[in-house]
């Protein structure tokens, strides 16, 4: 339940933050504003949990590839991962190489590991998996042990390994102890939680926190793992969503996600080219308003 | 404990249904003709159990173990699970645990256990290939894990008081947990065997049928 002091922060949040309208790069690309540097980002990301965990299956690494190669042509950035995530770091690194990417590739990964020393080696671990010198973003996967790293990647950063903090959670999980980890840690740049019109949890405190404080929103799951879109397939989109310029459900899942005032990226993970091009399609145009948010919750909870 | 049931099956698994069967092809593309090997030992398996070959039967499953614990787990598998190496490692132990307590088993003979062990080498496959996926695409028994623990229920079926249950554990915890992974990939034709042979196992355990013979 949402108190009345919560709603109005976080409705007094939207609201302001909805009086910035977005900035348009080339090609009618939105980006948002990293909150700490001011520096832009397409707010379509990508994200490689089990899209990207294809082992050594050199067909696969392949068109993976092809998916990344689609990505950075439409302008992508973020690119993010984990240790968790099976070889989806050596399959980006393996996609890397080949593509040689100039510019482009904005790089986040995570830690996810409870002791220390062992964080330390996963981070060389990440380097040499992403073939790359440093780190854009680096996060501590789901708050595991994040004050054992924090000190570790406050250091990785003073030494330019890495330019930003980041701290996840998915599912909706741990949002109280992220709350007070966001509001007494000030060397976070960015928090990365699960929101889309059926998970909302974040909407009440946490966005509004991360607004508070400065910090870079990042959307995971912004289709549920798919579960959304499976369930929205097949059924025709509304007159409203071509006010916005979406082709499909997936984009307005998307678009609804990004226009989230507080929200700096999403990062849908996609295996198929034709996806992650519709995917960052949704990165372009309009964005919806309030009144029409609040149409896509009600029209994809009566589905 | 409600954080971790808050999970679903799926958020378990790390790879896409595609690119598991994949993997099995590939390595069976790589293992040729070892695979093959694989059945053949699985019908000899079943041959012996129906004859009270417990003990040879047990050592040709622990064989099967051990390797399917090192070639697929650790060498393959792990790249696309991180916990592959954790169930290689318990692959290579129960492997050697089937083969020793099988081997000092007093004989017995089970039509139940041979029908488990036929089960696995051909009702697998053949299960698989029905639903429409290739059909080695869950695996094969010998050289895969589900039908290779299915099989070694069938060993446990030859022999009888703890030595049953000490092979049955590992065996079925795995053929379970095979299980609920092809339900957490909505392929469950890959799990099908080796949850009914969990299934089958349990039955014929208490059957009375098995002072009989039976089990």
């Amino acid at each position: 339940m949402i108190k009345r002091r919560q709603f109005l922060a976080a409705t007094a949040a939207t609201a302001a933050a909805l009086a910035w309208p977005s900035a348009q790069a080339a090609g009618g690309r939105i980006v948002r504003k990293i909150p700490k540097t001011g520096e832009p980002i397409g707010v379509i990301g990508m994200g490689s949990w089990i899209t990207f965990n294809v082992g050594a299956d050199a067909a696969l690494r392949d068109a993976r590839a092809d998916v990344l190669r689609a990505f950075f042509a439409a302008g992508g950035g973020m690119v993010d991962s984990s240790p968790m995530y099976g070889s989806s770091e050596d399959v980006i690194g393996y996609c890397l190489n080949r593509l040689k990417p100039e510019g482009g590739l904005f790089s986040a990964t995570k830690v996810w590991t409870s002791g220390k020393a062992e964080g330390r080696e996963q981070f060389a671990d990440s380097l040499r998996l992403w073939h790359l010198d440093k780190l854009d973003l680096y996060q501590v996967h789901n708050l595991v042990a994040w004050s054992d790293h924090l000190e570790t990647l406050v250091e990785l950063k003073r030494q330019g390994r890495i330019r930003y903090i980041g701290i996840t959670t998915s599912h909706g999980r741990s949002h109280h102890e992220l709350e007070h980890v966001i509001a007494t840690r000030p060397e976070f740049d960015f928090v990365q939680l699960t929101y889309n019109p059926a998970d909302r949890e974040a909407e009440a405190r946490l966005l509004p926190a991360a607004a508070d404080r400065g910090l870079g929103v990042i959307v995971n799951r912004p289709f549920r793992r798919g579960s959304l879109t499976d369930r929205m397939a097949g059924k025709p989109l509304p007159g409203w969503a071509a006010e916005i310029g979406c082709t499909g459900w997936p984009q307005v899942l998307l678009k609804y996600a990004v226009s989230h005032p507080a929200v700096t990226c999403a990062i849908p993970a996609t295996s198929q080219v034709p996806h992650m091009v519709e995917n960052m399609a949704a990165g372009t145009g309009a964005l919806p308003d309030a009144d029409l948010r609040r149409r896509i919750q009600n029209h994809i909870a009566t589905l | 404990m409600n954080n971790l049931l808050s999970y679903s099956l799926a958020d378990f698994i790390p790879f896409a249904p595609s690119t598991y069967t994949r993997l099995f092809q590939s390595y069976h593309a790589e293992i040729w003709p070892l695979w093959a090997a694989g059945l053949f030992i699985g019908l000899v398996m079943a041959l012996l159990l129906a004859r009270g070959g417990t003990r040879l039967a047990a050592v040709l499953a622990g064989v099967c173990w051990v390797w399917t614990g090192w070639a697929f787990l650790i060498e393959r598998y792990q790249a696309l699970n991180w916990a592959g190496l954790h169930m290689g490692v318990f692959f290579l132990a129960t492997g050697v645990l089937i083969a020793v307590i099988g081997f000092g088993a007093s004989p017995l003979r089970s039509k139940a256990g041979a029908a488990l062990a036929l089960f696995a080498t051909l009702g697998h496959p053949l299960i698989v290939g029905t639903s429409g996926l290739p059909w080695d695409a869950g695996g094969l028994m010998g050289t895969a894990p589900d039908p290779t623990a299915l099989a070694a229920l069938g060993v446990a079926l030859g022999t009888c008081g703890w030595r049953r249950w000490a092979i049955a554990l590992p065996a079925g915890a795995w053929c379970v947990f095979g299980f609920l992974t092809a339900l957490g990939m909505e392929r469950p034709a890959l799990g099908a065997a080796a949850g009914a042979g969990a299934a089958l196992f349990c039955v014929f355990s208490v059957w009375p049928g098995r002072k009989r013979g039976l089990g």
